[in-house]
């Protein structure tokens, strides 16, 4: 009689905590973009709250206690399948002052500077500074049709050097 | 399978058999360190009229270990939770009984007690009697379920050690506070940094 009570008391347990695991793991997963690993999650969190049902005790909240194990649940299989998570302040931090992007935009000016003038300075002005064509053909003192050109001139001219240093 | 038919089948499985608690496990490990210390080495020569020192180291010892079986079961739990006031008045009482041996004994007393031979004897006793325990609460730490497995590797083991140090301590017979802390100490602080290197991956859960 007891083994039936118990058994009907862990089924309407899990039932409860479904739900709550479900928003939970689809919660984390989703900073890494994996919402669609929730389902498993629940799972293995719910297999585990099973085996590890003797370490809760009264003190402790239940939910709380449940996700603490769901969270190493988690972090464990994020470890296990090698995903690594950058907060957004470190991701800035290396989109603004890498070494990286300080040597890209030394190489686009020495590539640049290879382009006869002006094309050079109207395709940075263009591309990178975003000049509209019409003020540079007002700048330069010639046809808007005129700055097209050459822009694409110069555009295919870096191709060819591009293609030229990789070789 | 779906989530509802595993709710089903956990329901209907029979629950895990709890396993061995803490205490109960560092009670047999220093039951049986003693046993093995006292078959190897023997009883330190004068246990059958001990003098009052010997109840202040063994109380000492057995202090640390009841704070580092207690701060074990915490790190075992997926919650874990500190309690400094323990340790913080063991580490209180220790320094008091160190400051009173320096006030009340001659420094070169105290100081000889390091160029005995009990003093390798007892770093190495209580380093391989440690190490003995860390393997035995290595393996009761899988059933358990710890918030953070790198502190719970530390702590056990601290707690390991602190039964090696118990055990071992019917054997010595140098009971001066410092080189208690030292020689008894020093082994404790390496075996509790080495489970933490070694043993941190093989009690993830």
């Amino acid at each position: 009689m007891k083994a039936v009570d118990d058994n009907a008391a862990m089924a309407s347990l899990l039932t409860a905590v479904a739900p709550l695991l479900r928003r939970y793991c689809a919660a984390q997963l989703a900073r890494y973009r994996r919402s669609d690993w929730a389902e498993d999650m629940v799972q293995e969190v719910m297999l585990t709250l099973h085996l590890k049902l003797h370490t809760f005790n009264a003190e402790m909240a239940f939910t709380a206690w449940m996700q603490a194990i769901a969270k190493h649940k988690i972090i464990d299989t994020l470890r296990r399948e090698r995903m690594v998570q950058v907060p957004i302040e470190e991701a800035e931090a290396l989109g603004d002052g890498s070494d990286e992007n300080a040597m890209a935009q030394r190489d686009l000016a020495q590539l640049l500077a290879r382009l006869k003038p002006p094309a050079g300075e109207i395709i940075h002005a263009l591309k990178v500074d975003g000049v509209s064509v019409k003020d540079l053909a007002a700048k330069f003192a010639t046809s808007e049709s005129n700055i097209k050109v050459m822009v694409h001139r110069g555009l295919r001219r870096l191709a060819r050097l591009l293609a030229e240093e990789k070789a | 399978m779906r989530t509802d038919e595993l709710i089903a089948l956990l329901a209907k499985t029979p629950r895990p058999v709890p396993p061995l608690g803490w205490t109960a496990m560092l009670t047999l490990l220093v039951a049986a360190i003693t046993a093995l210390n006292v078959a190897i080495l023997g009883f330190r020569p004068d246990i059958a009229a001990p003098p009052l020192s010997m109840a202040l180291k063994s109380a000492l010892l057995l202090a640390l270990l009841v704070l580092a079986g207690m701060t074990l079961a915490h790190a075992a739990r997926p919650i874990a939770t500190v309690h400094r006031t323990p340790a913080l008045a063991f580490a209180g009482v220790l320094a008091a009984a160190v400051a009173w041996e320096w006030t009340h004994v001659p420094a070169a007393e105290i100081v000889h007690f390091f160029f005995l031979p009990n003093f390798p004897f007892c770093l190495g006793a209580v380093t391989i009697y440690g190490a003995l325990a860390a393997g035995a609460l290595t393996w009761l730490m899988r059933y358990y379920a710890p918030a953070d497995t790198a502190k719970a590797a530390t702590n056990l083991g601290l707690a390991a050690a602190a039964a090696g140090a118990v055990g071992y301590s019917v054997h010595c017979p140098v009971d001066s506070p410092t080189f208690v802390v030292i020689a008894y100490g020093c082994p404790v602080a390496w075996v509790a940094l080495t489970a933490r290197a070694l043993l941190t991956r093989h009690i993830r859960w």
